[in-house]
């Protein structure tokens, strides 16, 4: 078994343990990932591709909440 | 409350079914796999521990503004901490692009990665040391913790990854981290 893999399981595990539940969301996100690992079935491009719609509607959506509450937005570059 | 407790419930009872699962999976899944599929790379693992934290940073984001509408939080403080959630999206986007492009094109570029890692880390530290104090449910700031610890050891695993594939040099990792130390030792 891959070390990460191991590494994740017991960070999720040590989470669980010392801290109680965390986001059920998130716990199901690292599930999807360490079965998308352990299937050998990893493409770097498309891999990257979700984390930039991740960060790039993180952004939109903090900057949507800035303006709904009269702040300014943050610049995207 | 009662609902609230109902609510809580299902999620520990879901949590669990999904930490079930996982432990199946990866004890009578994977054995059935390994002779079927290529293992993934170290290089493979940087990415997919980078998508995780991208999905936790936006999750966590996702929180804080909820919180703000039940009122467990205020508007100034939700947006000092959804200021450094984009902070770390802008840094981590720029990582990927990077990161997508192939080993060999991101062992070219080792002092950027470096620099981006920088600004993630010290952004995470500064929610560490700063960010939660102004959630005001106590449950509530716990859970988010440990999101953020979440985010930490993935960042660390992405480091190490990197270091694993020679992207960056061993002297570049952990060590020289003093921020992601801090933010690992004040969540984990």
């Amino acid at each position: 078994m891959n070390a990460n893999v191991i590494a994740i399981i017991n960070l999720i595990g040590g989470l669980v343990s010392t801290l109680g539940p965390i986001t059920l969301d998130l716990a199901l996100k690292i599930k999807a990932l360490i079965e998308q690992s352990q299937l050998g079935s990893v493409d770097i491009k498309s891999v990257g591709d979700v984390t930039i719609a991740a960060d790039d509607a993180t952004m939109a959506d903090v900057n949507q909440w800035l303006k709904d509450h009269g702040f300014a937005e943050l610049p995207i570059v | 409350m009662k609902q609230y407790s109902l609510t809580r419930q299902l999620l520990n009872l879901a949590l669990l079914w999904t930490m079930l699962g996982v432990t199946t999976y990866l004890f009578v899944g994977c054995r059935h796999n390994v002779n079927a599929t290529a293992p993934t790379t170290p290089y493979q693992q940087v990415l997919l521990n980078n998508q995780g934290l991208a999905q936790a940073n936006q999750d966590i984001a996702k929180v804080i503004e909820a919180l703000n509408v039940q009122g467990l939080i205020s508007t100034n403080d939700a947006r000092a901490i959804l200021t450094v959630q984009f902070q770390v999206a802008a840094a981590d986007k720029k990582l990927t692009l990077i990161l997508e492009q192939g080993q060999g094109f991101a062992s070219g570029q080792a002092s950027t990665i470096n620099g981006l890692i920088g600004d993630i880390t010290t952004a995470i530290n500064t929610l560490v040391t700063q960010g939660l104090v102004g959630v005001k449910d106590a449950e509530k700031q716990q859970q988010l913790a440990a999101d953020i610890s979440a985010i930490s050891g993935l960042a660390r695993l992405i480091v190490s990854g990197l270091q694993t594939t020679g992207v960056l040099k061993a002297q570049n990792g952990p060590e020289s981290y003093p921020q992601m130390a801090l933010a690992m030792g004040g969540v984990l």
